[in-house]
C-alpha cells in the first residue's frame, strides 16, 4: 500500500526493482519499443510516407523500397496504416482499461463498504457477467449496438470491470478492518470521509497496477472484435480488422504480417512494463 | 512430405492400374488425393445451410445437396443456362401460358426403387408451396392437379412464361410421397417431415444422402437405382464447410478437387496446377439510393442520382472484381434474355458528376452506405468495393460514410426501405429474367429504395407488360426497353457481375457453374 | 480475446466462488454450503439467459429477415408461419417466460438456423471444442508447472528470465493470428499438418462415444483413424496451448516462489530432504491451490476463447457455432452457448471450491 509515497520516485523505484540481467538489454528493449509506440501514437499520422486511405498504388504490391509493408487489397500503403493503426488501437486501449477501472472501481468500493445485501446484489451481477463467454457476451452487444470502434469499447467495457470489482472489493474488505481505518470511525469520521481519506487512497495503487497489466489485454480483445467485424469500419486503419481482410489472402503474408506484428511488439512491451511496475510496487510480487 | 505423398499415391494408382485390380471400395481415404481415382470427390465451400428439404431450402449448398439428391420435371443442361430441357418430364403450355401440361417421362424411380407417379408430382409441388417455407413463393397463385397417373397439370392466375424455369430449381424437386407422408409430412403448415429429410433423402436423383452435418459436411453417395439422363462418376460426394482461404491452400495441395468459394483476387494468385473455370455469374451487384425524401433529401433527388452515377469508376471497381467479372450492363445480366448489350452500360464522367453534385446540394453532405459484411457474392467482397466507391464519391465531392453490419441486422433496414444508400447484390431465383422485374417502382425491391409505384409510370407500365407477354421476340425487346429505362431514371446502379470461379484439380472434368444450383455434382466427370 | 476474461495477475484475488467460501464451514455444514451454492448457481444462470435475451432483443433487426429468404419474408403468410413456428408472435416478455419454462424442462428450443434443437447442435459443437481446450489445457498445466518451477527455483538466473520472456510472449500473441501464422507455416508452406476440419475428407468418424474423435477412435482401436484425428487436432490445440501455457508459467511461477519463501518449506530445506521430495510434498502441494483456481479460469476461458480460432480451422465447435449464432440473430442458440459456458464455468469452480478441501487440509478443518 505505496500509493501514498511521492510519486517522482516511482520510475527510479520501478528501475530499481528490475532484475540487473533484464534490466539492461529486453527492459531497455521493451521501454524502448513501448515509448516508440506511444510516440508513433501521437505524432504517426504526421509523419507517414502516403495518406492511410488513398487508393493511389498498385494492389498487392509485396514490400518494396518505396512502400516498406507493401500494399494491400486497395492499394493502399500498408506502412502508413500499420503506423496509422496505433493511434487508434492504445488510446482505445487506454480509455477501455480506464473506464474498466473506473466503472469496477466504484462497484467494487460500494459492494465492499457498504456490504449486506448490496454486496450481495453487487457480486452475484459481477458472477453472471463473470462466469459469461466474454468474447459471446461482447459480440452480442457489439451485434446489439452495431460495429464501431466507440460501440467495440462499450461492449469490451461490459466484460472487462469484473476483475476490478472483485479486487477492489476485497481491498476495501480487508482495509474496513484495519486499525486506522477503525481509528478513523471512532473518531467519528463519516462512511464518505473515510471512505475518501483512508480507503481510496489505498486501493488507488494497486488498482492502477492492474490495470497498468491490462492494457496489453485490452489491446488484444478490441483487434480480436475488430477482427470479427464488431470493431472498427472500414476504411479505418485498425490491425485487427486488418488482419481480418488478410485472411482472405493469406498467400500475401505482408498483409496480416505486419499488422500482427504490431499488435504483439504493443502488447508484449505494455505487458513488460506492466510486470516492471507491478514488481516495483507491489513488495510481496515484487519477488516474482 | 507432401511430395512423397503425391509420390506414392501416385504409385497406388499406376499399380492399380496396371493390375487392372477393381477399385477396392476398402481403400484409404487419403489414396484418392490428387489421383483420378473416381471412388470420391471432395468439394470445399463455405456453407450455407439450414436444411435439405427441398420444399424448405433455399440456401445456395442447399441447393447443391438437393440438386443430387432430387430431381426435377424440368432442368438446364449443365453448359446451358437458357433452354429449358426435360427431365421427370416433358411438358406442352397453351398459348397464354396459364395451363402447363407435363407427362412423367416412363419408367423413372425413386432410391428405394418405387416408380415416380403423378400423385408424387402433385404432393411434391402441392407441399412446396402450401408450407410457406422459404421457397413457397416460387408457386405462388399456381394450382397443381392430377390429371391421370402421368399426367399432371398446372393451372397459373396469370400469364406465367417463367414457370419452366422455375420449376427447373432444385426446390421443386420430386419426392417420394409414401416416404415424405410416413415421417410427417403433409402439404400444409403442419408439415413435419424437415427432420426425417434432413438425415434422409427421398427423391429420384443420382445421388442419396449418406450423412449431413450443417457445420461441417454433407457426404452423398451413388444412387445405385437411379436411371435417368445422367451419368455420376464419383462413388462418394464430399461436401465441406471450408473457410475461403483454407479452401485454396487445400484445392491447391489437392485435398480438395473443388474449391467453389474462392474469391476473385484468391483466383488470381492460384497455383497453375489449379485448373479454374471462370463464367460470368448471374449475380448482380447494385448500388440502391433511396427515393423517398423522407429517408434522405439527397438521394431522393435525380439529379444527385445522375451525379452519383456519373461519378462512379466502373472499370476502376471492376479491378477488385478479377476474373470472369464484367461490368453490370443493367440489372438483367447477361446470359438472360433481355440483357443489354455493353454500349449501354453506365458510363464513368467525373466533370459531370461533379457539377451535378454541387448543384444538387450533396456535395458537402454526408450520406450514409450500408452494407452486409459478412456475405461475400461469388467471393468479391463487398467491404472491399465499398471502400473503393466511397474513395471515387469523394473525389466528386460526395462525402460517404461507411456502415457495414452482419447480413442478419442489415438485411432488415434494407427490405424496409430505410437504408440512404445500399450496396447489395441479387441471385437470380430462377433462370428468366421476370425475376429481375422487381425492381421496378412499387415492386418488392423497387419498394426498397422508397421507390412507389406512381414515381415512374411509364416504367412501372413496362413491368406490367414485361410480366405478362410470353411471346420470345416481343418480351426480349420489352426487357431490353425497361432495362435501359432503369438504368437511366431508376434509383439503381447496376456495378458488376461478378465471375463465378470454380477452382479444381485438372482430375475433374465437365465443371459447370449454374446460377441456381452452384454445381451439378452428377455432371462431373473423371480425366 | 480469451486472455481477457483472465488475468493472471487479478487470479490471485478470491476465485468469483471463493467470497462464497470464506468464514469456516465444518463437516456438517458442508451439505447446506453445496445447497446454497447450487441454488446460487441456478439463480445466476437465470441472470444468463437474461442478459443475452435483453441484449439479442435490443439488436436493431428483424430476426426473422435474417432467417428467412430476402422473397421469403417479403411474403406475410410465411412471415406469420414462421413467428407463429418459433412464438415469435407472442409479446417479449411472454417469449422469455416461454423459454424458461422450456428450460425448466431441459428444452433448449429450436435454432431458427439450422432447424435442428439447439441441445442436438450443442451436442455436437461441444465435444469438437473440448477436444481442442481439454488437450490443450492438459498440454499447458505439464509444460506450465514445469516452467513455472523451474523459473521459480532459479529465480534471477539467465533461464528464469528467459523464461519469464517466454510466458509474456504465450500471453501477448494475438490467438487469430497466430492460428493463421501456424497453418499458414506448417500446412501450406512446410505441409507437415493436415488441413483444416477434424478428419481428413472421407475419414469416416469413429464410433460415437464421447464425440471426442481421438479417444473415441481410441477406444475402438482404430489406430488410423486416431493419427488422423489427432494430426488434425495439433495445430489448434497448439495455438490455444501456447496462450495457456504462457499464462500458468507465470501463474504458477509466483505460486512457488510464495511457497518457498514459507517457513515449512525453508526447514524442510534446511532439514536437508532431498530437492525433489521437497518439491512434491510441500511446494507442489501448497500451491496446488492457485494454480488450480487459475487452471480452472483458464479453461473456462479456453472454451470461449475457440471462437477466434475455429474459423481458420474450419473446426465445427462451440465457437464457431457461437459465432454463427450471434451474428444471425440466432436467440435460442446464443443463450444455449451462453448457458453452457456458463454451467461449466460455475461448474468449475464449485470442484475447484471443493478440491481445495483434499488438498489443503487447513480448509477442512477450519
Amino acid at each position: 500500500m505505496d500509493a501514498a509515497r511521492p510519486k517522482r520516485r516511482l520510475l527510479s523505484r520501478v528501475w530499481r526493482k528490475i532484475p540487473p540481467e533484464i534490466r539492461m538489454p529486453v527492459g531497455a528493449v521493451a521501454f524502448v519499443i513501448a515509448l516508440a509506440w506511444v510516440v508513433l501514437c501521437v505524432v504517426g499520422p504526421s509523419i507517414v510516407p502516403y495518406d492511410p486511405l488513398a487508393q493511389t498504388l498498385p494492389r498487392f504490391s509485396p514490400p518494396s523500397s518505396t512502400s516498406w509493408f507493401g500494399t494491400d487489397e486497395l492499394g493502399r500503403d500498408l506502412f502508413s496504416r500499420v503506423i496509422a493503426g496505433a493511434r487508434i488501437t492504445i488510446s482505445l486501449a487506454l480509455l477501455l482499461v480506464t473506464a474498466s477501472m473506473l466503472v469496477g472501481s466504484i462497484i467494487g468500493v460500494v459492494a465492499g463498504f457498504f456490504g449486506r445485501w448490496v454486496d450481495e446484489v453487487l457480486m452475484r451481477v459481477t458472477d453472471v457477467v463473470l462466469a459469461f463467454p466474454t468474447v459471446i457476451l461482447a459480440m452480442v452487444t457489439a451485434a446489439a449496438l452495431g460495429a464501431s470502434l466507440f460501440n467495440a469499447v462499450l461492449a469490451a467495457l461490459i466484460v472487462s470491470w469484473p476483475p476490478y470489482a472483485r479486487v477492489v472489493r476485497s481491498l476495501v474488505l480487508s482495509l474496513r478492518e484495519a486499525d486506522f481505518v477503525s481509528s478513523g470511525r471512532l473518531l467519528g469520521f463519516s462512511a464518505v470521509r473515510s471512505m475518501r481519506v483512508d480507503v481510496l487512497p489505498n486501493i488507488a495503487g494497486p488498482t492502477l497496477v492492474m490495470a497498468s497489466l491490462d492494457i496489453g489485454n485490452a489491446a488484444l480483445l478490441l483487434s480480436g472484435l475488430s477482427f470479427l467485424g464488431l470493431g472498427a469500419k472500414p476504411p479505418t486503419p485498425e490491425w485487427g480488422s486488418m488482419i481480418s481482410a488478410a485472411v482472405v489472402n493469406f498467400d500475401k503474408w505482408w498483409l496480416g504480417l505486419f499488422p500482427g506484428l504490431a499488435i504483439l511488439t504493443v502488447v508484449i512491451s505494455f505487458n513488460f512494463l506492466g510486470d516492471a511496475l507491478r514488481d516495483a510496487f507491489d513488495p510481496e510480487a515484487g519477488r516474482v | 512430405m507432401h511430395r512423397r505423398h503425391i509420390i506414392l499415391t501416385s504409385v497406388v494408382a499406376a499399380a492399380t492400374l496396371v493390375l487392372s485390380a477393381c477399385s477396392s471400395p476398402s481403400s484409404s481415404p487419403t489414396s484418392t488425393t490428387g489421383s483420378s481415382s473416381t471412388a470420391q470427390i471432395v468439394i470445399d465451400t463455405t456453407f450455407d445451410i439450414k436444411t435439405i428439404d427441398p420444399g424448405r431450402e433455399y440456401e445456395p449448398t442447399g441447393q447443391i445437396v438437393v440438386k443430387a439428391l432430387y430431381d426435377t420435371l424440368l432442368t438446364f443442361a449443365d453448359d446451358d443456362t437458357t433452354t429449358v430441357i426435360p427431365d421427370l418430364a416433358t411438358y406442352t403450355a397453351n398459348a397464354d401460358l396459364t395451363q402447363f401440361t407435363f407427362t412423367l417421362a416412363p419408367g423413372r424411380v425413386f432410391a428405394d426403387g418405387s416408380p415416380v407417379t403423378a400423385d408424387d408430382v402433385v404432393f411434391s409441388l402441392q407441399r412446396l408451396e402450401g408450407m410457406k417455407g422459404n421457397p413457397s413463393f416460387l408457386l405462388d397463385g399456381v394450382t397443381v392437379t392430377k390429371v391421370d397417373d402421368s399426367t399432371i397439370q398446372l393451372t397459373t392466375t396469370d400469364p406465367n412464361p417463367a414457370l419452366p424455369a422455375t420449376l427447373a430449381t432444385p426446390s421443386a424437386g420430386i419426392m417420394n410421397s409414401k416416404v415424405v407422408k410416413d415421417n410427417g409430412g403433409t402439404t400444409d403448415e403442419t408439415d413435419a417431415a424437415e427432420t426425417f429429410l434432413n438425415e434422409n433423402s427421398a427423391g429420384s436423383g443420382p445421388y442419396v444422402l449418406k450423412t449431413m452435418d450443417v457445420a461441417s459436411q454433407v457426404v452423398l453417395t451413388k444412387n445405385p437405382a437411379y436411371n435417368g439422363p445422367q451419368t455420376a462418376t464419383y462413388d462418394t460426394v464430399i461436401l465441406r464447410n471450408v473457410e475461403p482461404a483454407t479452401q485454396k491452400m487445400n484445392v491447391e495441395r489437392g485435398d480438395a478437387q473443388i474449391a467453389l468459394g474462392l474469391s476473385p483476387d484468391q483466383v488470381a494468385s492460384l497455383a497453375s496446377t489449379v485448373k479454374v473455370e471462370s463464367t460470368p455469374s448471374a449475380t448482380v451487384v447494385f448500388l440502391l439510393l433511396n427515393a423517398d425524401p423522407t429517408v434522405n433529401a439527397y438521394t431522393a433527388d435525380p439529379q444527385c442520382v445522375k451525379a452519383i452515377k456519373e461519378a462512379i469508376d466502373y472499370p476502376s471497381l471492376l479491378e477488385l472484381a478479377g476474373a470472369g467479372a464484367s461490368q453490370a450492363t443493367g440489372l438483367v445480366p447477361t446470359g438472360f434474355l433481355g440483357a443489354l448489350p455493353a454500349s449501354d452500360e453506365l458510363t464513368f464522367d467525373l466533370a459531370a458528376a461533379t457539377s451535378n453534385a454541387a448543384a444538387c446540394g450533396i456535395a458537402g453532405q454526408k450520406v450514409t452506405l450500408s452494407f452486409p459484411n459478412d456475405i461475400d457474392p461469388t467471393g468479391l467482397s463487398l467491404s472491399t468495393l465499398a471502400q473503393r466507391i466511397q474513395v471515387q464519391l469523394q473525389a466528386a465531392g460526395i462525402t460517404v460514410d461507411l456502415a457495414p453490419a452482419p447480413f442478419a441486422t442489415e438485411i432488415d433496414p434494407y427490405r424496409t426501405g430505410k437504408e440512404q444508400i445500399g450496396l447489395w447484390y441479387w441471385n437470380p431465383d430462377y433462370m428468366d429474367p421476370a425475376n429481375y422485374l422487381a425492381f421496378g417502382p412499387g415492386q418488392s425491391v423497387g419498394l426498397r429504395a422508397g421507390w412507389q409505384a406512381d414515381a415512374d409510370p411509364t416504367i412501372a407500365d413496362l413491368v406490367a407488360q414485361a410480366y405478362t407477354t410470353g411471346d420470345e421476340t416481343q418480351r426480349q425487346t420489352l426487357f431490353e426497353e425497361w432495362g435501359k429505362a432503369m438504368n437511366a431514371d431508376s434509383p439503381f446502379i447496376p456495378l458488376i457481375q461478378p465471375g463465378s470461379n470454380v477452382a479444381h484439380q485438372p482430375s475433374v472434368t465437365n465443371v459447370y457453374y449454374n446460377p441456381t444450383w452452384l454445381i451439378n455434382v452428377a455432371g462431373l466427370g473423371a480425366a | 480475446m480469451s486472455q481477457d476474461s483472465v488475468r493472471p495477475d487479478t487470479a490471485e484475488s478470491p476465485s468469483p466462488s471463493s467470497t462464497l467460501t470464506r468464514g469456516r464451514r465444518s463437516h456438517s455444514s458442508l451439505v447446506r454450503y453445496l445447497a446454497r451454492r447450487l441454488i446460487i448457481t441456478a439463480v445466476l444462470l437465470v441472470g444468463i439467459t437474461l442478459v443475452t435475451f435483453t441484449l439479442t432483443n435490443l439488436v436493431p433487426g428483424d430476426p426473422v429477415a435474417a432467417a428467412l429468404g430476402q422473397r421469403a419474408a417479403d411474403d406475410p403468410a410465411i412471415v406469420a408461419q414462421f413467428r407463429a413456428q418459433y412464438g415469435l408472435d407472442k409479446s417479449l416478455p411472454e417469449q422469455y417466460w416461454a423459454y424458461l419454462t422450456r428450460l425448466a424442462h431441459l428444452n433448449l428450443g429450436t435454432s431458427w438456423q439450422t432447424h435442428r434443437p439447439v441441445a442436438q447442435d450443442l451436442a455436437r459443437a461441444i465435444p469438437a471444442t473440448m477436444e481442442i481446450a481439454l488437450s490443450a489445457i492438459v498440454m499447458a498445466i505439464i509444460v506450465g508447472l514445469v516452467l513455472g518451477a523451474v523459473s521459480a527455483y532459479r529465480r534471477g538466473r539467465i533461464s528464469d528470465q528467459v523464461l519469464r520472456l517466454i510466458s509474456l510472449l504465450g500471453i501477448s500473441l494475438p490467438t487469430f493470428w497466430t492460428a493463421i501464422l501456424v497453418f499458414y507455416i506448417f500446412y501450406y508452406k512446410l505441409g507437415i499438418a493436415p488441413g483444416s476440419g477434424r478428419l481428413s475428407p472421407g475419414m469416416p468418424a469413429p464410433p460415437h462415444v464421447t464425440g471426442m474423435y481421438t479417444l473415441d477412435a481410441l477406444l475402438a482401436g482404430q489406430g488410423e483413424t486416431f493419427v488422423d484425428a489427432a494430426a488434425h487436432l495439433a495445430l489448434p490445440s497448439l495455438v490455444l496451448t501456447l496462450y495457456t501455457v504462457g499464462l500458468l508459467t507465470r501463474f504458477s511461477r509466483m505460486s512457488f516462489l510464495e511457497v518457498l519463501d514459507k517457513d515449512f518449506v525453508r526447514a524442510a530445506r534446511a532439514k536437508g530432504l532431498p530437492g525433489h521430495t521437497v518439491f512434491f510434498r510441500y511446494v507442489l502441494r501448497a500451491a496446488a491451490i492457485p494454480i488450480l483456481t487459475m487452471v480452472g479460469l483458464a479453461f473456462g476461458s479456453l472454451l470461449s476463447g475457440t471462437v477466434l480460432v475455429e474459423s481458420i480451422f474450419s473446426w465445427p465447435g462451440l465457437g464457431s457455432y457461437a459465432y454463427q449464432a450471434a451474428s444471425k440473430l440466432d436467440l435460442l442458440a446464443v443463450m444455449g452457448v451462453g448457458l453452457f459456458v456458463g454451467v461449466v464455468y460455475l461448474g468449475i469452480n464449485l470442484v475447484v471450491d471443493v478440491l481445495y478441501g483434499f488438498i489443503d487440509p487447513r480448509v477442512k478443518v477450519g
